[in-house]
């Protein structure tokens, strides 16, 4: 609890298990599920620097609000994505989803 | 912040004497409100409401819970069992974690933390997420679409919510609630910011899922809405958590606008803090009672709208008027 | 004293216990087929980081992670769910070369971090403050680091626009 490598093991594992999701699923939402998952790995990652190695505490936590900010904007954008998309293909599955002409 | 936990005896004492008081405070007032709700629509319909069990009914809540108690836990066939069976627990928690930083009285905070108020708002996504699982475990349409409906109009509500509370934050500089009960001893916030006191007491009421806002578990509406398939000390819970969250959400506007603690203009009368506070919450949970049946039901849409397009820049502008008159004057 | 060490034992176990619960709820986002599951163990996992952020010293944080993450994200996501109705996803077989690839991938990423992250002697900085209140990230915030806030207002302002834009376009295409 009080060792850096230990917050670092967990937010690699996340990001791990993050990355294997966005390989294996075809759920589009599973997807952006599994890119929140990688998101919050790398927040952590931060969060945890900015505990124990760096020389000013807000530093840190602007910059995981700013992750934050940024991982809403691309969850909203995804989303409506999708709906469009659902919307074309009566389906989420992104296999479907693979003529590039509109 | 683990490291900076105080060690001695007194301070967890206290600590855990508080939990058990407010949980044991927590129920006693959730029973009291049924019997206040039927009580004041029995008087406002001209009838006198429950008074055969105990003098004028007191105890009609406790024979009421007993009979749910006993009554048959069902549960859907096709419902998703685990979640079915933790939706009513999930709507609970935000209730209690919100105790912990109310203040009842100039000491009689649990935990006064740098962030209360944020917490009681950043806990309260739980039980808009517990009512989602309850209505798609129960596998029903009607549920279901209750349970959108009423996260939707919480998720609109939220905004502008939180937008006429940060008005009051900028005004006293700090999350914390004994400093912004403090800081209204001569006046109340309800004279310096009335646009922002009633904001807030709108979607106080639109967020308890209270009438004039009540379409998700309207009697006339989808059937019961989301909790329509739930029976026996189930419902009873998530009936419990809509009260005791009433009552949070009541005690909040008396800290952050009528004062808390403190009596007219800073005159107490010698009577304590705690009356006061618990004085003003049920007049505030009285008068949200009184809206229930004096007002009809709103539409859904008209209900969005009224978030989106009113209540949202209405409040966006109130913040920014604050901003302004607090760095011009 | 006795007092603090028991304390401090009660919170490194419920320290280890939120991590499992991390684990738990991440896992539960990647591997089952339902999706409903995968949102739910979405939003455990983000309430065990926000429990891992208040173990990391800041309450603020964990309260803007419960707040934005799952009381804003989550619900939308849920919300996309109801409305697209991927309950009734067909659920094709998992193809053994893709599952491998897959977890070679993890793994391998997996390795390099964590050798990144053991191997590296960590060097606190030479001063470090301590001022961890909330005062100081909003003053921070509107005079050190304006750009940050800036952008981040323009990225959410953009993300707004594209996404009414992007359903509005899609219903006049499909109605």
């Amino acid at each position: 609890m009080n060792s850096l490598s230990v917050y670092l093991t967990v937010a690699a594992v996340l990001f791990s298990l993050g990355l294997f999701g966005v390989l294996m699923r075809r759920n589009l939402i599973g997807m952006l599920i599994s890119i929140e998952l990688m998101l919050n790995g790398a927040n952590l990652n931060f969060m945890a620097f900015n505990r124990f190695l760096a020389p000013e505490p807000a530093v840190g936590q602007i910059m995981a609000l700013f992750i934050m900010g940024i991982a809403a904007a691309e969850a909203a954008i995804g989303l409506s994505i999708i709906l469009a998309l659902f919307r074309r293909l009566r389906s989420i599955n992104v296999e479907r989803a693979q003529r590039l002409r509109g | 912040m683990m490291e900076a936990a105080a060690t001695s005896g007194a301070y967890w004492l206290r600590l855990i004497i508080g939990l058990v008081i407010v949980l044991i405070f927590s129920q006693l007032n959730a029973l009291f409100l049924v019997w206040l709700e039927r009580k004041v629509a029995g008087h406002i319909q001209v009838r006198l409401g429950p008074m055969e069990v105990g003098p004028h009914g007191l105890l009609q809540t406790i024979v009421d819970g007993i009979k749910l108690v006993g009554k048959e836990l069902i549960t859907p066939a096709r419902a998703d069992r685990i979640l079915f069976v933790i939706a009513p627990v999930l709507v609970f928690t935000p209730v209690l974690v919100a105790f912990l930083v109310l203040p009842f009285g100039p000491d009689l905070i649990i935990r006064d933390m740098n962030v209360g108020l944020l917490l009681i708002f950043a806990f309260s996504t739980f039980s808009v997420l517990a009512i989602l699982v309850g209505g798609w475990a129960s596998n029903n349409k009607y549920a279901l679409l209750g349970a959108i409906r009423s996260v939707a109009q919480a998720v609109a509500y939220e905004i502008p919510l939180l937008l006429s509370v940060m008005s009051v934050v900028l005004m006293v500089n700090s999350f914390r609630f004994s400093e912004l009960v403090m800081a209204q001893q001569r006046v109340w916030f309800v004279f310096l910011q009335p646009v922002a006191a009633l904001i807030y007491f709108i979607c106080a009421t639109a967020e308890t899922n209270r009438a004039p806002f009540d379409i998700p578990e309207a009697e006339s509406e989808l059937v019961a809405g989301f909790h329509t398939e739930y029976s026996g000390m189930r419902f009873g819970l998530f009936f419990l958590a809509e009260y005791t969250n009433m009552f949070i959400v009541c005690a909040v506007a008396t800290s952050l606008f009528f004062g808390g603690w403190h009596g007219p203009f800073g005159f107490s009368f010698k009577i304590p803090g705690v009356v006061w506070f618990l004085a003003k919450t049920y007049v505030l949970l009285y008068v949200l009672m009184w809206f229930r049946w004096t007002f009809p039901r709103v539409r859904f849409d008209q209900l969005m709208n009224f978030s989106w397009k009113v209540l949202i820049p209405l409040s966006m502008l109130n913040l920014v008027i604050t901003a302004l008159v607090l760095k011009l004057i | 004293m006795s007092g603090s060490f028991v304390i401090d034992s009660l919170a490194h176990a419920v320290f280890w216990v939120v991590v499992g619960i991390v684990f738990a709820g991440a896992a539960l986002a990647v591997f089952p087929r339902n999706i409903v599951y995968n949102v739910l163990g979405l939003i455990l996992c983000l309430t065990g980081v926000a429990a891992l952020f208040l173990y990391l010293g800041s309450f603020f944080l964990a309260l803007m992670q419960l707040l934005i993450y799952v009381g804003a994200i989550c619900i939308a996501i849920v919300f996309a769910i109801m409305l697209s109705r991927p309950l009734h996803l067909e659920v094709p077989k998992r193809r053994m070369p893709k599952l491998a690839a897959g977890i070679g991938a993890a793994s391998i990423f997996f390795a390099a971090i964590g050798a990144v992250a053991w191997k590296t002697a960590w060097k606190p900085a030479a001063e470090r403050g301590a001022d961890w209140t909330i005062t100081t990230i909003g003053h921070l915030l509107l005079t050190r680091y304006a750009l940050v806030f800036e952008v981040i207002s323009l990225v959410l302002l953009v993300a707004i626009i594209g996404a009414i834009l992007t359903t509005g376009f899609s219903r006049r295409l499909s109605s």
